[in-house]
Parts: C-alpha cells; structure tokens; sequence
C-alpha cells in the first residue's frame, strides 16, 4: 500500500492578511500591528514590525503595549479569519479534492490520492503554491505522513515538502514537546521525568507511557506515528440555492417573466421544504441582452419558503421594474436561510387577518420600498425631540415600558419662537441634559395658556427666549 | 423689600452614600456655610461615614454653621425616612439602628425591618412620600401613630415635571395626617457643576453608559446647595421657617461624644491610676533589676509621665494595651510597640516596649505633648503568623459588641477611576484596558492625560475634556470601606451607642463607620495590633537558640547588652541581608556611607532613608555635617534644642513639627493642624495654606527667607512618608537585635527567617545564598532527615541547615506532617515503602522533583517515574521495581537546574551563569566580586540573572535592577532615558548583560550605571527563575 502523505498549511496571519488586503496603503508593512483575543487578552496574530519590537504570540497586551508606544491593536474577529480560510479552501478545491479546516487557521490536504493525477509531489506542489500565491496570505507549510506529523512540522514553520520518511521522521524527533499539541500541563509533566522531545517520548514503550500519563498523550503519540487513524472530515463546498437557468427564448415583457420565475421558485421551495429551512431574502438577476443585469433583491420579514408567497412579493417588485433589454437568463440565490422553528400562534391572541404583522409590513415594504416604512419608537430620554423617533426596523411591536408625564399631544417638529401672550399655569420643569453627547438641552418648561385659552406647552432658555413647543389637545 | 428666610438643609447625601452623592462631606458643609444656611445635616444612607469629615471640616475651618447628624433610610420600595438626631440618646438610637440593619445584610448593603422603625423614639423623623395615595395614606397613618410630633412631611421641589400635583398631594397629606411639612432639599451636590459627575456615578452604580441610561438620570441639577433667595422663591415662607424650628431641636454635637474605656481592668479597690502607678513600679523593679541603679533622672521622668498621664486621662489606654500584651507574654509571642506614647518609660516598664531609655535617654523628652493636643498613640506589632490569636483574645474578651475594627475608606484612584469613567461613556473594554495598562506609571513624567492623548482619545474633543475632568474629580471620592488593618476600638459599653458597625467583608469581623482620621478627630483612641513578619523570624531563632545551643534570650536582653562593636561593624559593610529593615538596596547603599555605630546611630539611618528626607534633600547635609560638626550651623538656640540631635538637619516628623512652633510661632493647635496635613497633602493639597504663615513667621522671627522656604520644601518632602523618631526607635531595636543574631547566631538567624517566610525583601534562594557566603553549611531535602521547616544539624562540629520540605513547591503542609509521622526511626529504606502509605500523587511527585528521594532512589526522573505508575500498587511486589528504568535520559547539568528551580526555587549545586560559562557561551565579563578591583569611572560588563527591579517613588524614573552571578549580586542603576530605549531587555530580560560605567561613591558602595542592556536569557531556555518586580 502506499503510503500516506499529508500537506498542512497553517496561516498565522490571515486577519492582518486581510486588512493589509483590503487596504493596499495602510501602514501595515512598517507600523506595529497586533490582533488581539479579547477572551484572554493576548496577541493571537503579529506583524513584523511587532515582532521586531519583541512582541510575540500569546503575551498579554499590557506587556506588548509597554515594548511598543505606538502599538496598533485590534481585536480578534473569528468570521473574517473563517471566511478568509473558506475562500483559500474553495480555491484550493479547484485544484485538489480533500480538504480538511484545522483550527481556525490551517488547511490540511491529502496529498497521496491526487499524485497519481499530478505525477509526482513537485509538480502538485507547484499547482497548490500557484493557488495560494494568489490569495495573498502569509502561510507555513510541511508534508507529513499523519495529519499531526505535517501539523507539527508546519507550525514550527519547516517549510519543507518531501515523501521522504526518513528526512521527516528524523525531523519529528528532533521536534520540541513545546510545539505539539499536547496541553502545557502534558509537556510540563513529561519534561519533569526528562522527556524533552519528541525522539524522547518515542524511546519510551507506549504502555509505559500510558501507566503514567492521560490518554491524551498516548493517543497523540499513537496519532503522530501513524499507528492510530486519524480520521478528518473532508470540506464539501458550500450548499445553498443558487440557480441559474438560461431561458428558452427571449422575454420583454415583465408578465411574461412571472412563468419562468415561478418555475425558479418552485425549485426553491422544493429545496427549502427537503432541508426544512426558510429563507428571508431572494435576489433575482435578470440578465438583458447587450444591456447590464438587472439586480432585484426581495425580502420576507418573516422566513418564507411557499413559493406562493415568494411570487405575492415579486409580482408587486416587478411593477416598478422597466425593462432596457430582453432578457435571456436568470439567476436565483437565496439568502439568510435558516432552520425552521414552528411558529407559537396563540389562540387568543386576538383577532388577526390573514396577513401577520410581519408579513403586512413585508407587504408594504415591498410595495413602496424598505426606506418609506417606518415605526415609530419611544426612546428612553428626558428631551423631547428624542424621545419619539421613527424606526426603519419594526422589529416588534411598541412597548409601554415606562409611563411618561403628562406632554402636549401635538408637538411641534421644532420649537417656534413664541409671539403670543401666555399666561403660566404649571411649572417649571427644568430638562438639563444631554451634555455627553451633540443635542445638550437646557429649558425650563411651562405649561401656559394663550389668549383663546389653549393649553401651551412652551419652555424659557437660559438666555431668557421663550419657545412654543406642543398644543394639549 | 422681601423679608430674608433662613434655611436649614435637613436632608443631604454625601459621596458617602456611594454612588449617589456626588459631593465630598467637607464641600457640602463649606458651600452651605458660604450660603448662610443656619444648618446642615449629612444623611447618608443608612450611614454615618461621612459626618466625621464634615464635622472635621467645620473645626478646622472655623466654619460658621451648625452640623446635624442623621441618615436616610428606605424601607422597601413604599417609605422613604430621614432620621435626625437631637440628643445623644437619638445619637444612640440612630448608631444602634443602622447597626442592626447593616448586620442584617452583607457587606455594603442593609436591610431595615419594621421593628427597627417601631424602635425609634428619640430621633426626629422627616418622611418624604412616594406621592401614590394608598400607600403614603398607610404610612402617614402609621408614622403619626407612632412617632407623635416627631415627624414632619418633608416636600422636596426639583423641578420636575407634575409638580404641582405632587404639591397637592402634599398638603393634602398634611391636612389629613395633621403633619407639618418642611422644605428639604434632597441634596446629591453641593454645585450645579457636579451634575456631570452625578451622571456617571449612576451610570457606574447601573452598570450602563450614560448615553443609555435616559430617564434613570436626574433631570436637572436641582439638587444641589440652592441659594436662600431661591428657595425662597420655591417653598412657602412657612416651610423654610419649619428647618429652622427643627434645626433648633437638634443640640446634639459630636463634639459630645465621650469614650469611654472598659473599666474591668481595674481591680475593684483601686483607681485607674493607682493601678497604673502599681504597675509601673513592679515593672521598674524588672526593667531596672540588673545593669545599674535607678537614676534620678529617669525617676523625676516617671513621674512627669504618669502625671501627664493621669490629667489627661488616659490611664484606661495604657492599661488596655498592657493587657494586651500580657496576653502575649503568656503565650510567649513576640511583640514590640511603637508610636509616641510608646517610648516612653511608662511603656518600658509596663513591657510595651524593649528600648532601653538609657541607651537613648535623649527620645524621653518627647512623650505625649499636652499643648498639642495630641492623642497618644501606640501601636503594637506581633509576631505575624499569631497576630490572629491576639484578635480572638481581644474579641473574646470584650465581645464583639464592644469591639470592632476602624475602617479604612478605599477610594478612587488613577486606574479604578480612568475604567470605571470610561466605563460610563461606553469606551470599549479592551481599549480601556489598553489605556490602562499602557499609561506608564514607571514614566511619570509623561501626565496621563497626555499619555491617553498618545493612544487615541483627543483630549480637545469634547469627550476627551469630559473624560479628563470626571477622572480628575471622581479620584478621592469614597468606593467603599474596608477593615484597617489592626486598628480597634474597644468600648465600656456596646459601641453601637457610638458609632454603627457593619459587617466587614472577613466572617465574624466588624468594622466601624469610620476611619482612623475620623476617630483621631472626634478623639477616639483605637488599639492597634498589627503584624510584624521580623518578630516571627526573631522568636524562631530564639527557639532554635535555646534548643540548639541552650542559651536564652530576649530583645530586652540583647539592647541591655549595650552597642556591640562588631555588630555594628558588620552593618557598616552592609552586609545585612535578611536583617529588618536597613536590609532594602537604599538602605544597604547608605550604610557604608552612615556607618551606624550607636543605637541612635542606626535610628537616623532608619528615618532617613526615606523618601522624605532624600526628596527634601537633607541627606547629603546630614552627611556633611556629621563628618565635620564644624560646619553645623544653627540658625538659633532653640532650633539648635530642636536639630542638635541631628547635626543640625530635621530628619524625624516631630522635629518638623517642632520647628513650626519654636521658629514659626505656630501654637500647639496650629502645629497639630500642620501634622494632620502633612498625611495628606498630596490627597487635598491643604498644606499649601500654611505656607504663607510659615514663611511670614520665620521672618518675622529673623530667620532667612530662603531658610524658610527650605523648611517649607523639607515639610512637603515629609508629606506621605515622613517618619516619627519613636517609629523609628522602635525599629531600630529589631534591626539591632536581627542583626546581633545575624552576627552571633547566623544559622539560627537564617532558618528563623527562612520559616517565616513570606516577608521581608529577600526570597529563600537569596537568603541561602547569602548563608553560604557566610559559610553556613546547607543540605538538602531529604525524605529521611527533612522536617517541613528549615531543622539546624550538627555536622562537620558545627551547625547546618537542613532545608525542610516547606521548600517544595506544590506540597502541603498537612500532607508533609502525615509523612513525617510515619517515617520509621530509621527512615525509609526504598521509594515503594512511601509510595504504599498512600498520599497524593501530586505530594510525591514534588518530592521526587525536589531530589527528596536521593537517598533511597536514582535520579529525580527515575524516582519520579516510578512513583507515578499507577498500575503497580499491589503489596507484593512492595520492594521490587514495577518496570525496568532504561529509556529514561539521565538529567544534565542544566536540567538538573532547571528542576531544582522548578521544585524548589534554588539550586544548591550550580548556578545558571557557572553552566553558561562552562557552555562557554559568555563574553567576557566581570564577576560581581571581581567589582572592587576596578577603578571608578571604568568601564565594566556585566551579566547575571534580574533578581529584582525596584522602581523606589523617589527616585525620579531610576531603576535599580539586582543582578545574581554566581559570585554575589551586583547593583545596576538603569536611568529612565536607558530604560524606554532599550524597554525590550529591560522590561522581559531574565538574564541580561549590561555594559556601563562603574562608579564608587564614598563609602565605597559600588554601581553600575547601565549603559547597554542586552537580553540574553534565551541562552539558559526554560528557566524557571522569575524575577520579583517591586512598584
């Protein structure tokens, strides 16, 4: 049988890859940058600039702040390290089939299955490194013939692709227990009856081994050395609805459209139904001969996978749709699809029409665009013009969460200068607020009547003008 | 014209209500005195922590305004009560109610019940109604019911919306209840400006932003100090006439307050001062029994003391303190009291103290001053690992009724203040935490504010002068009180007639409302009883002595002996490791400079090393003139009484304090002022008011101005770390007696010091390495011969040390005690024999480390392997070896190093820098030893491990850094400039190399002023010795 052969790439940087991506200019490549783990308060990704200034791995940020003044910190996101991970992997997946995640930062492949089709270890080398060198990212790489025994090479940055057993073998041996996976209580434990390395730990009998120590060690030996599998879960890409379908003949009209639509929907549905998932938002792209795609993205307040409903809320996007071109293809994705939870109805809930709240205002949404719904919202502040505020996302229902004083019903947008003769009836109350942020207010406000013996709500500042601010009904 | 009201503010909260008030006590009584107020009463919640300040705060500034004592209480969510108290029996009433109801709750908080309320019956009580109409028609009916004509409806107006409602409410109330309303402002500031500040303590006390936080702030900032006219605008002319009525009542003063001591220590027949002149005399008879007669002197000195004593009535103290220190007699620990009072002859001959008033007659003079006022104060430490013992005796003798520990009042500082702040304007955690531990407190000269500049918050941003102006003004304000750490105040009767106590966050521990500051102002004695590592070491090399060598002592006996020569001479070449305290790098550069030859000798070393003599510059003075008398001179005859002693230099506190009277004319009074502000002038800056009249008073008297400003410098200097000559005195005798041992007995002296570890400045392997310079031999642990203290043993025709197993890390006492208890007489024979009994791995396995089993096994590896098979147990094969041991590498050289620092801290074999040179892996370089061939001004490397970086306050950005070769250690000194550009080796080196320039100054103390600092500590990987860094 041939035997196994594993490539491990760890990339320790791909957050500062990332941003350094992002931002060609920045001053990445001479400032000091560290990403920090918020949960432990240590450095989790260096540049070199900060390993220059004696900045390393797993130090607290107090002491990587005294080594560097000018120190740039910023924290550790899981999703852009993943995502930037996922991205290499797809890449990677055009050229080599089994890909496994390790980690949140490394990629291991298997090497021995895809040689045949490569011929030889150099040749899928120069493939793999091609891939990668377009991704932009700083990575470490070995071959090993276990998982762990690339990893362990990779991560001590050997750098190295070989078959040959002997020369990784002897450099596993020569491997610190520091950079194994074993836990520092493990490694501790060991050094402390003199096993400082690998080849140390392999001169003593496994059984011995295993009187004394935790399984894990055994197992991570057994592991190491290929006498036990080790058995990873290979990368499939992402599944989730994208269709795309080239349509038979050419259509003008919009009417036309809702046919071939329907049958995308229908498809979607059918997809949704068989993973039991609901999603909130569809984007359609009409392709038009010789003109540019259109983009319609539609969304569902509430998660929708009936391809009924989902043609409801089209039809009403398509009336304000004109189209410049015939257009010759679509294309359906579907995103922010989730599991279905089932819906808590209650029975007495009161008297409902056929429409939910949700889906009322998905209605209305789609209908007149996202941007002209609005909810109003009690804000929790003493100043009056804050304290209603219109919301773009009704997400619930408005609360009573806390009884007001008594205020006009009718409030002006702004105050007005008050021209009128009042008569003061209540007050003051004086509102002095705000100083931490742009609107600070002081008033002192009154409740007043005019003239024709209408309830005014008006209020004095400090400089002594006097504003009309609401009407009581 | 509008007639003028007068207005008492009858219901206020300080920022002793924490979280709430957002106003020192002292600002709330000095506004409402500027405002004319007739009256002001503190009525923290359900706390009088504050009253003391404010009370403090009227005396001192002769303020014009009448101070009443009350609290706020709330009863669930429906009542809301201030209690005020009239006389001393509602003071009382008040003390033993907040008592009850803070014992109820954890620390911190409270909980009222209703007999708590139904108890009241000599407090006033001012109700403020929630304003919903059942529930303050139930509690105007019961407060009329039971508290009569004491109550009043208190209407407080804040401008807040629908206040005319609650108005109606109000007298409506009133009407039906019959309840008089007053006016009160509910005051939380004593300034409109501190609303800010008000904001963000509600935000901390919500754990929300302020942003967040909306209508949970105050509105406005009514509550504050409002001016009469104002008020007179607010409230009917009725209301505000009513504070006044009630005010009136109140004539009680905390002035009032008597103490009163535990009588029980008297006997029955005779007065407190009989006794205490009985006791006296007995003790004369001990003290003075041997080594010479009785002066007349020191007869005629008694005789003052005890007078004085007796006018100023604190017989009761004295006597209380002896007690105490019977207490320990009986049970033989070891103890020493210091403060004023205590080197007096009274406490000599009352074994209080061991300062023999005859070695340093020239102290007696200075006893408790009648003109100033002054209470006496004597603080006694105890041996540190039995202080414990004293505190149950002293709860149980009293019972906790009557005792209770003073409070220590923790309060903003620096960092707490900058994350709590930035906490209320929602600053991310991290970048907080970022702030906070990149503000270089190592680099003070950089501000802060600047320092915060420089990490991203601009601090012309309107955020960023917020931000600045609330950390600058919560810093101060009280976070909580905590226990002091020996201070007790013991009573005739229960203390909660005096001052409430609240549980304390130690089980079965109390603490008073107030701190020692308080008590001193209100003239309330406490009782300290603190704890002293040294005594422990002291008492255990007593014990050795006695056991080993079977000679007795006693600190009395060894100051008896009168000044040692070769003591003294040992500490001249500072070699005082280990000795109490001239044993820090200051103090161990300054002894070849001093040479300490006397007793007093050695006092003066011991104050003036310090950071107020060195910032006030009187050390090189001190040196001058001591070299050369001539040089001395007096300004005039009675400052010459006053300097004599000290070569014409002020180096203790109380000589300041004496110079402000004698040449400034200050009265006893003023200068007891001046004293108190010293403490804290950093804190409140009130010492600069008294320059003006120190200065005009100097001249005035004909002394130079430029005298005068050096005086005013030199009492600034003395702020926060002045010491008194009697402190001083008192450890001056421990550091003479440490050192005799350390001369005489220097086995002895080391195991003492190495079992009473922790303390002190020095760790184990520093305090062994310095035995074997000494030639004490010292062996290792052993399962058969180690103890789990340090053991003396007789080898080679002297004494050893044999390093007990209390040196291993991981290991417990108990355990260890176990194994000891089973060792057969002829100790185990085979490694299995200890394993069968059982104990836990981890126990065994640390042992194995540390080279225990030496004796009886291989090597520390093999020994540790075979204990941790865990399938061989069966009694069987007891004495034979479950596996043959023969892939297992023998330990190097380095690793037999590193495990010896890993499993005890200290190698007795090799050093790291002995296997780096036999690695030939070092420069060349000088050996610590090889120091003194130099010549000053050379220039030198060097390299060892970092053993210590001490960054002492006055050193102005100086580190000092300890290097360990395995010669001796050698003194770096690292200026700041060198420290921030080489901050890589500096801050993270274990072991460095440093070049520099050599300098010898008189006296022949040697550093190195670093120049390069190169980190070399990846030569020796994995070596576990840490170095200590001290702040």
């Amino acid at each position: 049988m041939m035997q196994h052969l594993w490539l491990y790439l760890h990339f320790p940087n791909l957050q500062l890859d990332a941003l350094l991506q992002q931002n060609p200019e920045s001053n990445i490549h001479t400032q000091a940058y560290v990403i920090l783990d918020e949960r432990t308060n240590q450095v989790c990704q260096l540049n070199h600039a900060a390993y220059q200034s004696g900045i390393r791995l797993s130090m607290g940020l107090g002491t990587a702040a005294m080594l560097n003044g000018d120190l740039q910190v910023i924290p550790y996101q899981r999703e852009i390290t993943q995502n930037r991970l996922s991205d290499i992997a797809q890449s990677l997946y055009l050229v080599t089939s089994d890909i496994c995640f390790f980690n949140d930062n490394s990629l291991l492949l298997r090497v021995h299955n895809m040689l045949t089709l490569y011929g030889n270890l150099h040749a899928y080398w120069q493939v793999v490194q091609h891939q990668l060198s377009q991704q932009e990212v700083v990575f470490h790489y070995a071959t090993g013939h276990s998982p762990l025994g690339a990893k362990l090479l990779a991560n001590t940055a050997w750098d190295q692709i070989t078959d040959n057993p002997n020369e990784i073998q002897k450099t596993i041996a020569g491997s610190a227990l520091q950079d194994t996976d074993l836990t520092p209580k493990a490694v501790e434990k060991l050094q402390r009856v003199g096993i400082y390395t690998i080849q140390d730990l392999l001169k003593v009998p496994l059984a011995d081994i295993a009187k004394r120590f935790d399984m894990e060690v055994a197992t991570y030996i057994g592991k190491l050395t290929a006498q036990i599998p080790h058995p990873v879960q290979f990368f499939h890409p992402k599944k989730s609805f994208d269709r795309f379908i080239e349509l038979l003949y050419d259509i003008e009209n919009v009417q036309v459209l809702q046919a071939p639509l329907k049958q995308l929907l229908q498809g979607l549905e059918e997809f949704l139904k068989t993973r039991d998932l609901l999603t909130q938002t569809l984007v359609f792209i009409l392709s038009q001969r010789d003109e540019k795609s259109i983009e319609l993205n539609i969304h569902s307040q509430q998660g929708e996978y009936l391809a009924q409903s989902w043609a409801v809320l089209i039809s009403l996007k398509l009336e304000n749709i004109v189209l410049s071109a015939p257009v010759f293809a679509i294309r359906l994705i579907a995103k922010n699809t989730y599991i279905r939870t089932p819906e808590k109805n209650d029975l007495f809930a009161g008297k409902q029409g056929k429409l939910s709240r949700l889906q009322l205002i998905s209605l209305l949404q789609a209908k007149l665009g996202e941007e002209a719904v609005f909810t109003p919202t009690l804000t929790n502040d003493y100043r009056p013009e804050q304290v209603i505020q219109s919301s773009i996302r009704p997400a619930k229902p408005i609360q009573t969460f806390q009884l007001y004083p008594l205020r006009p019903s009718f409030l002006l947008p702004s105050p007005q200068r008050l021209h009128e003769k009042v008569s003061i009836a209540y007050g003051p109350e004086r509102i002095e607020t705000g100083w931490w942020d742009p609107k600070p207010i002081i008033r002192d406000y009154f409740m007043a009547r005019n003239q024709l013996g209408q309830w005014y709500w008006v209020f004095k500042t400090p400089q002594g003008d006097w504003y009309l601010h609401g009407v009581f009904s | 014209m509008a007639k003028t009201h007068q207005y008492a503010e009858l219901f206020c909260q300080s920022n002793f209500s924490f979280l709430y008030g957002a106003s020192h006590p002292q600002e709330l009584v000095k506004q409402a005195d500027f405002l004319s107020y007739h009256a002001i009463a503190i009525t923290d919640e359900c706390s009088v922590a504050g009253i003391a300040r404010a009370y403090t705060a009227i005396k001192e500034h002769d303020l014009n305004i009448k101070l009443i004592i009350g609290s706020l209480f709330r009863f669930g969510e429906d009542l809301e009560l201030v209690l005020l108290c009239p006389d001393r029996l509602a003071y009382a009433e008040l003390c033993r109610t907040i008592t009850n109801a803070r014992k109820r709750a954890p620390k911190g908080e409270y909980q009222l019940n209703q007999w708590d309320l139904l108890g009241i019956k000599h407090c006033l009580a001012i109700w403020l109604p929630k304003g919903t109409q059942e529930i303050d028609d139930h509690w105007g009916a019961w407060l009329k019911k039971h508290y009569k004509r004491k109550v009043w409806l208190g209407y407080q107006r804040h401008l807040q919306a629908n206040e005319h409602r609650y108005l109606t409410h109000i007298q409506q109330l009133s009407g039906k209840h019959q309840l008089t309303i007053c006016a009160c402002g509910g005051i939380l500031m004593h300034q409109q400006q501190r609303l800010p500040l008000q904001h963000a303590l509600t935000a901390i006390r919500k754990g929300k932003p302020i942003s967040e936080l909306g209508r949970q702030l105050l509105p406005n900032s009514e509550r504050y100090l409002r001016p009469i006219n104002k008020l007179s605008t607010l409230y009917q002319s009725a209301w505000l006439e009513e504070t006044l009525t009630i005010a009136n009542l109140c004539t009680f003063s905390l002035a009032s307050l008597r103490y009163e001591y535990p009588s029980e220590l008297v006997p029955d027949n005779k007065t407190a001062s009989e006794y205490l002149r009985e006791l006296v005399i007995k003790g004369l008879g001990l003290r003075f029994a041997t080594g010479g007669r009785l002066t007349f002197a020191i007869k005629r000195i008694i005789i003052k003391e005890l007078r004085l004593i007796k006018e100023l009535k604190y017989e009761y103290f004295f006597l209380t303190i002896y007690d105490v220190v019977q207490f320990a007699q009986q049970q033989k620990i070891l103890y020493q009291g210091r403060g004023s009072a205590a080197n007096s002859i009274v406490c000599y001959c009352l074994q209080i103290t061991a300062v023999d008033p005859r070695q340093i007659s020239v102290l007696f003079e200075r006893f408790i001053s009648k003109e100033r006022q002054e209470e006496p104060d004597i603080d006694v430490d105890f041996e540190h690992e039995r202080r414990e013992e004293i505190i149950q005796y002293i709860y149980q003798k009293y019972g906790r009724e009557r005792t209770a520990i003073a409070a220590t009042v923790t309060t903003y500082r620096s960092k707490s203040a900058i994350r709590e702040i930035g906490r209320a304007f929602a600053i991310n955690e991290s970048q907080l935490d970022f702030f906070i531990k990149n503000i270089n407190h190592r680099d003070m000269q950089l501000g802060w504010q600047t320092q915060i500049a420089e990490l991203g918050l601009d601090p012309s941003s309107l955020q960023g002068k917020q931000f600045v102006s609330l950390v600058n003004e919560i810093k101060g304000f009280p976070r909580h009180l905590s226990q002091h750490v020996g201070g007790f105040v013991i009573s005739q009767g229960p203390l909660y007639h005096l001052v409430p106590i609240e549980n304390a966050a130690m089980q079965d521990r109390s603490v008073i409302q107030w701190d020692k500051d308080d008590l001193e102002s209100l003239g309330l004695l406490k009782v300290d009883v603190l704890a002293l590592g040294m005594l422990t070491a002291i008492r255990k090399s007593f014990a050795l002595i006695e056991k080993h060598y079977q000679h007795h002592f006693s600190i009395a006996q060894i100051t008896a002996l009168g000044d040692d020569k070769q003591v003294y001479s040992m500490i001249q070449q500072a070699d005082t490791v280990g000795v109490f305290q001239i044993e820090s790098r200051a103090q161990m550069s300054m002894l070849p400079r001093l040479k300490p030859a006397t007793f007093y000798d050695l006092v003066i070393q011991i104050a003036i090393v310090r950071p107020g003599p060195i910032q006030g510059g009187m050390v090189h003075p001190f040196l001058k003139h001591r070299a050369n008398p001539k040089l001395i001179e007096h300004q005039s005859p009675e400052l010459k009484k006053v300097l004599d002693r000290t070569s014409g230099v002020p180096i203790f506190q109380e000589q300041v304090i004496k110079i402000a009277m004698v040449a400034a004319g200050f009265s006893g009074g003023e200068a007891d002022k001046l004293r108190r502000a010293m403490g804290s002038w950093k804190k409140t800056g009130e010492l600069t008011s008294f320059k003006d009249k120190l200065i005009t008073g100097m001249s005035q008297r004909g002394y130079t101005l430029d005298y005068a400003e050096r005086i005013y410098k030199q009492i600034c200097g003395f702020g926060e770390y002045g010491f008194p000559e009697s402190h001083s005195a008192s450890f001056a005798v421990l550091a003479y007696v440490s050192s005799w041992l350390k001369y005489y007995y220097p086995a002895a002296f080391y195991v003492g010091l190495l079992n009473s570890l922790p303390m002190g400045f020095y760790s184990a392997n520093q305090l062994i390495q310095d035995a074997q310079r000494h030639h004490v031999d010292i062996l290792p642990v052993c399962i058969n011969h180690s103890s789990y203290d340090h053991l003396l043993q007789y080898k080679n025709r002297s004494w050893a040390i044999r390093l007990g197993i209390r040196l291993v890390k991981g290991i417990n006492r108990q355990e260890t005690m176990e194994l000891i208890e089973k060792r057969p007489m002829s100790g185990f024979k085979h490694i299995n024999q200890v394993k069968k009994l059982k104990f836990s791995r981890q126990f065994l396995e640390a042992l194995a480390s540390a080279n225990a089993f030496h004796t009886i096994s291989g090597n520390r590896f093999e020994s540790r392997w075979q204990l941790m098979d865990n399938q061989d147990s069966l009694d069987l094969f007891q004495n034979q070896l479950s596996d043959p041991i023969t892939n297992l590498p023998s330990p190097s050289k380095s690793q037999t190093l590193i495990e010896d620092y890993n499993a005890t801290s200290i190698s007795l074999y090799s050093h790291p820098i002995t296997l780096l040179k036999e690695a030939n892996l070092l420069p060349k370089y000088t050996q610590a030893t090889q120091l003194n061939n130099k010549k000053h001004s050379s220039a030198v490397t060097v390299i060892g491990v970092v053993t210590c970086r001490q960054r002492p306050g006055t050193s102005k950005g100086v580190t000092f850094l300890t290097l360990e070769d395995d010669s001796g250690n050698v003194n770096v000194v690292v200026w700041l400039a060198t420290a921030r550009a080489q901050k890589q080796a500096y801050l993270k080196a274990n072991i460095l190399k440093v070049s520099g320039i050599l300098e010898r100054g008189d006296g022949g103390v040697t550093h190195i002023i670093a120049g390069k600092l190169e980190d070399i500590s990846h030569l020796v990987d994995g070596l576990a010795n840490r170095s200590r860094n001290f702040h």
